[in-house]
Order: C-alpha cells, then sequence, then structure tokens
C-alpha cells in the first residue's frame, strides 16, 4: 500500500502512456473507492461491477486530460474527486438511460416539518445501503447527489432535466423516508433485541 | 452519539470505500480486449482483402502481354571440356548409320539468324523431340554400356546442382556480416529526440523468392501510431529481389532444332545437329523500395500490417539459360585404317544475358505486402521485432511472366 502510494504519480503517468501494468495497478487501488459511491446509485451488484468498469474505461481514455494540482501532496485527492466525478457520472447516465424521463408527481403536497432524527448507535454501511434500497430511484437519486455529493439544486435540476422546486421536493421526500424506515425497521429490531 | 440520521449517512458513505474484487481486473481487462477486437477485426478483414481481390484481378489481368524473346548474344559455358575428353573414351565398335538422323543442315550459324529463327521455330519443339529420341535410341542400342549421352548428362546434372548449393549458401554468410556491420552501423546515428508518437526503426530482410535464393533488403522506417493499436509506417529500403521462371510453363519459350556443320580437326567429317530449349530464366532487380503500411496491434506483442510499396529500380538483369543438345555423327578413322562412324550427343548449358534495350521499360513496380510480427522489448525504448512477410507484385514483370513475390523475414529494431 505504502508502495502505491509513494508511486502513484508513476502510476498516474504510466496510465498516460497506456502502460497496462500502471492500469492494473490504478484499476486495483481505486477499484473499491469507485464502487462505493456507484453502490449509492444502484441496487444491481452485477450492474455495479459493470458501471465501475464503464467507468474506468473513460478514466483510462481521459486520464491525459487531468490536471494535477500544484501542491503534489493533494495530488491523489484530487485524483480520486476527478474519478469520484467519472463514476457518478456514468452512474447517472446509465440510470438517465434506463428511465427515459423524471416524472414528477404530485408535487403540491405539503412537505411535512423536518424532524431530527438522532440515531441510536453507529449504523453500518451496508444497513444505510439497505436504506438507500428502499427509496424510489428518483428519490434516491436526488438524496445522493444533494447529500452526498454536494450538488446544488440548480445544478441537480439541469443534470436530471427536472424543475429546481422538484429537485427540492425529492430530497425532502427522501429524507423523510429515510427517517421513517430507520426508525421502522432498525431502532425497533433494536429495541426488540435489547 | 446523537447525530442526526441524515448527516451520518451522508458522512459514512462519502468515506465508505468497498474491498476490491479479486479477478475484477481481469474481467475487465478481458472485455476491453473482446470490445476492440469486434470492433476492429471487420474492419481489418475487409481491408486486407480488398487489397488480396483487387492484387490478384490487377495480376491476372496484366498476365496476357507477351512478346517475342530477345536478340541474344552467347556465350558458352566451358562445356566443351567435357565433350573433348569424351570423344576419345568411346569403343569403335559400332557405326551408327548416318541416315538415322533426319536431321536437316543448314550452314547457318550466325546469332542474327538463331534469333529470328528461334521465333519462328518454337512451333518445331514438339516435331524435333522425337528425333532427339530417335537418337537416344540408337545411341542405347548401339552403343556399349557407356553411353555417352546418358554419362554426359548425368555429369551434367551433377554440375548444376552443385552450382545451386553454392548460390544459395554463399549469401547467407555474407548476410550475416552485412547485418552486423550495418546494425552498429546505424545504432550511432539514430538517437535524436523524438516523440513517442513517432517509432523510427532499422532492420534487415532476407528473403526469399522463387529460385531459393536469399536476398538481402536494408532499411529505415519510420512509424506513427494513429491510434492505440494502429500505426502508419513508411521508410525506405535498399532491396534486390531474385526470380526464376520454370521453362516447362513457359509457352513463348524458345527451341529451335538449328543443324550445323562444326568444324572438327581429326575426324574426316562430322556433323552436328542442335536442338535447343529455353530452360530458365533468372531474373534479378534491385532498387531503393518505399513501403507504406497500416499495422494493427492484434495483442501487445504481436501485430499485422498491409501495405503497398513501390520500387525503383536501379539496376535489373536478366539471364536466359537454353539447353542445347548437339547431336554429332563424327567419322574417325580406327586403327585397321577402316573409315568409322560414331554418334555423339553433347547437351549444354548456354547462358545469355537478355539485351539491354529488351529489358522492361518499368522504372517502378508495385508490391502488395502483408507481415505478422513479434515484438520483444530489449530496453526501456527499444523494442526488438521479428516479422514474416510477403510481397506480391502489383503486376508480372517482364515479358517472360516472371514471378516477383517473395517472402522472408524482416528483423527489426524500432528506438
Amino acid at each position: 500500500m505504502i508502495k502505491k502510494i509513494l508511486s502513484f504519480e508513476e502510476i498516474l503517468k504510466g496510465c498516460v502512456k497506456n502502460d497496462n501494468s500502471c492500469k492494473e495497478m490504478m484499476y486495483k487501488s481505486f477499484y473499491g473507492y469507485l464502487m462505493g459511491i456507484i453502490l449509492r446509485y444502484t441496487k444491481n451488484v452485477s450492474d455495479s461491477e459493470e458501471l465501475v468498469n464503464d467507468s474506468f474505461i473513460k478514466i483510462f481514455k481521459h486520464v491525459a486530460n487531468f490536471k494535477s494540482p500544484k501542491n503534489p501532496e493533494e495530488l491523489q485527492r484530487s485524483f480520486k474527486g476527478w474519478i469520484a466525478q467519472i463514476a457518478s457520472r456514468t452512474a447517472i447516465d446509465k440510470i438517465r438511460s434506463t428511465k427515459a424521463q423524471f416524472y414528477v408527481d404530485d408535487l403540491g403536497e405539503d412537505e411535512h416539518p423536518v424532524t431530527q432524527v438522532s440515531i441510536a448507535s453507529e449504523l453500518h454501511v451496508n444497513d444505510i445501503l439497505n436504506l438507500l434500497n428502499h427509496l424510489p430511484d428518483t428519490q434516491r437519486l436526488v438524496f445522493n447527489l444533494y447529500e452526498i455529493e454536494g450538488f446544488a439544486h440548480e445544478e441537480i435540476s439541469k443534470m436530471l432535466n427536472i424543475p429546481e422546486s422538484s429537485s427540492r421536493v425529492y430530497l425532502t421526500r427522501s429524507k423523510n423516508k429515510l427517517r421513517t424506515l430507520y426508525q421502522n425497521t432498525m431502532v425497533g429490531s433494536y429495541k426488540k433485541n435489547g | 452519539m446523537d447525530k442526526e440520521l441524515i448527516e451520518h449517512i451522508a458522512t459514512q458513505l462519502q468515506q465508505h470505500e468497498e474491498q476490491y474484487v479479486p479477478g475484477a481486473w481481469e474481467r475487465f481487462s478481458e472485455k476491453k480486449d473482446k470490445r476492440s477486437r469486434f470492433v476492429l477485426w471487420p474492419m481489418w478483414v475487409a481491408a486486407a482483402l480488398l487489397l488480396v481481390v483487387g492484387g490478384t484481378f490487377l495480376i491476372f489481368n496484366s498476365q496476357n502481354h507477351k512478346s517475342d524473346l530477345a536478340a541474344i548474344k552467347s556465350k558458352k559455358i566451358d562445356q566443351k571440356e567435357v565433350e573433348d575428353k569424351r570423344i576419345p573414351e568411346v569403343p569403335n565398335s559400332n557405326v551408327a548409320p548416318k541416315t538415322a538422323l533426319n536431321l536437316p543442315i543448314a550452314k547457318n550459324n550466325q546469332p542474327e539468324n538463331r534469333a529470328i529463327q528461334a521465333t519462328t521455330l518454337t512451333v518445331n519443339r514438339h516435331n524435333t523431340n522425337p528425333i532427339i529420341k530417335s537418337i537416344h535410341n540408337t545411341l542405347a542400342n548401339t552403343l556399349p554400356p557407356i553411353s555417352l549421352s546418358s554419362s554426359s548428362n548425368k555429369k551434367f546434372e551433377i554440375k548444376g546442382e552443385t552450382k545451386q548449393e553454392k548460390t544459395f549458401k554463399k549469401p547467407t554468410f555474407e548476410d550475416l556480416l552485412a547485418r552486423d556491420s550495418r546494425a552498429n552501423e546505424l545504432k550511432g546515428t539514430t538517437k535524436a529526440p523524438i516523440n513517442s508518437k513517432w517509432e523510427p526503426g532499422i532492420y534487415v530482410a532476407p528473403a526469399m523468392g522463387n529460385d531459393n535464393k536469399v536476398n538481402m533488403n536494408y532499411g529505415f522506417s519510420l512509424s506513427y501510431n494513429v491510434a492505440d493499436n494502429l500505426s502508419i509506417s513508411s521508410g525506405i529500403a535498399y532491396s534486390s529481389l531474385s526470380s526464376t521462371s520454370n521453362p516447362s510453363t513457359q509457352i513463348g519459350a524458345a527451341s529451335d532444332a538449328v543443324a550445323s556443320s562444326v568444324p572438327n580437326s581429326s575426324p574426316i567429317n562430322s556433323y552436328s545437329s542442335n536442338s535447343r530449349s529455353l530452360e530458365s530464366v533468372n531474373a534479378s532487380v534491385r532498387g531503393i523500395n518505399i513501403p507504406l503500411e497500416l499495422k494493427y496491434n492484434i495483442s501487445k506483442k504481436f501485430y499485422t500490417g498491409v501495405g503497398v510499396s513501390a520500387l525503383a529500380i536501379l539496376n535489373n538483369k536478366q539471364d536466359n539459360n537454353y539447353l542445347v543438345s548437339t547431336g554429332r555423327n563424327i567419322t574417325v578413322a580406327n586403327t585397321a585404317g577402316v573409315a568409322e562412324q560414331k554418334m555423339l550427343i553433347v547437351t549444354e548449358r548456354v547462358s545469355e544475358t537478355q539485351a539491354q534495350s529488351l529489358r522492361v521499360a518499368d522504372k517502378y513496380i508495385g508490391f502488395y505486402n502483408f507481415s505478422l510480427g513479434y515484438k520483444q522489448k530489449i530496453s526501456k525504448k527499444t523494442d526488438f521485432a521479428i516479422e514474416p512477410f510477403l510481397r506480391l507484385p502489383m503486376k508480372t514483370f517482364s515479358n517472360d511472366n516472371l514471378n516477383l513475390t517473395n517472402g522472408g523475414l524482416r528483423l527489426k529494431i524500432d528506438f
């Protein structure tokens, strides 16, 4: 691992030169990272590897265009940011292609007041992903983009070709649903057990 | 531990990384290979097919051009010695009747006339064969075991074989030396800093045509990588080609039966008959070859190439080899003082250089090139490649249907 970090710059250069062993190193070191991102977007595990691979194809194709930051210490972090962006775009494209349009249903519905739900114990990532899997696709996507990727509603609306207001609604709904899901499943089971 | 759920989810997910699944890279690279192969192979095959079909079409189209043989100046191989030695050895037992030879006696022996006859007498070839056969027969019957006709032929065959071996072995040794010196020579010169897309190289390529002679080609090549797997290469090379054509398939081959009286010292009188047939045509061409080639990398180490090349002819030599069978009737006075008549058949091989004026006027020959290569890295920037190749001429060269198709092995160093 240490060796990899030390030679990250070399690996990057090797990838630019289309060196296969460097590509392999790159792939193996960032597979898990990208998979973590992809899994937020998709339920299907077999789909997810395909999406990771698609992302890597794009990464290797455009790796020469990656502009390394002035500060060499930030190189790996900025590269990770760059590939994360590629991965999430790939996932979004895939979702978009399967869903012809994001139709927005009864947005006039009153939004529930945001109630704070505190967690009793640390939630495991698998549990979180499980919770996410219960969300409708669009809600899940908006939640991902806003809360985790940090996009603004304006950007999301452009990305998904929906009104900004819809993005807000989806976000609120997804959050509320997550809270209820959490309280109904996780907390309930913990209470029963403990 | 009181933490808002959503916040927690966000941070958890942001930090989360999955484990690497063993075998994922293998699946990935396999898939990528498959994809590129599927996309590019059909195009590649189509291009190759197009070239092959077009090439054969051109070859067959241009095969109909044929004209008469050249005017020739003859030079005899030192075959006479054999003939002279043989004569005294023949036992003087039987005399073949003179009338058995139904051969015309011509007084003319001049080369210009021969040339004319060569063209007019081609039809007679089939007719003369039986005559020659009959000579053989009478000889076999009348002469004791050491039949001259057969023994002289045998001797001759052996000579021919040894000659061929020599020509085959000789170049290879020279070539090795030349290859080494050439490689050393060029090593020092090509060290300019070059963009990674450009790949210069030098090569030597021993090649062999249908005459089994090894010809050397030396060249410099420069290739440009258009895409990951595709590159265009060109260059300049000194190349030599040689070819021979088979007499049996020659329709326009000259064979004539010219009977001529040969002056002989001791015999009282002598007659001889000549039967001449074109045995083979040897041609060698030397020139500067300029190829243009498209290369596709099948894998990291293997690649194929298809291309065309133009050969500017610097030097062009063509030799016609004739087989001349001469039947001679010699009258000798034996020890008893009685005149005896003997029949001898002498076969000679005569090689004649084609006249300058009648050689091919073409200054260029086009070729289709096909190659398959194996590449091995020997240092960071240097590759060594072994590349079997095949060169097909776009049209037949010269009037004698010479087939300049040749193949060989290119040994290449890329920088």
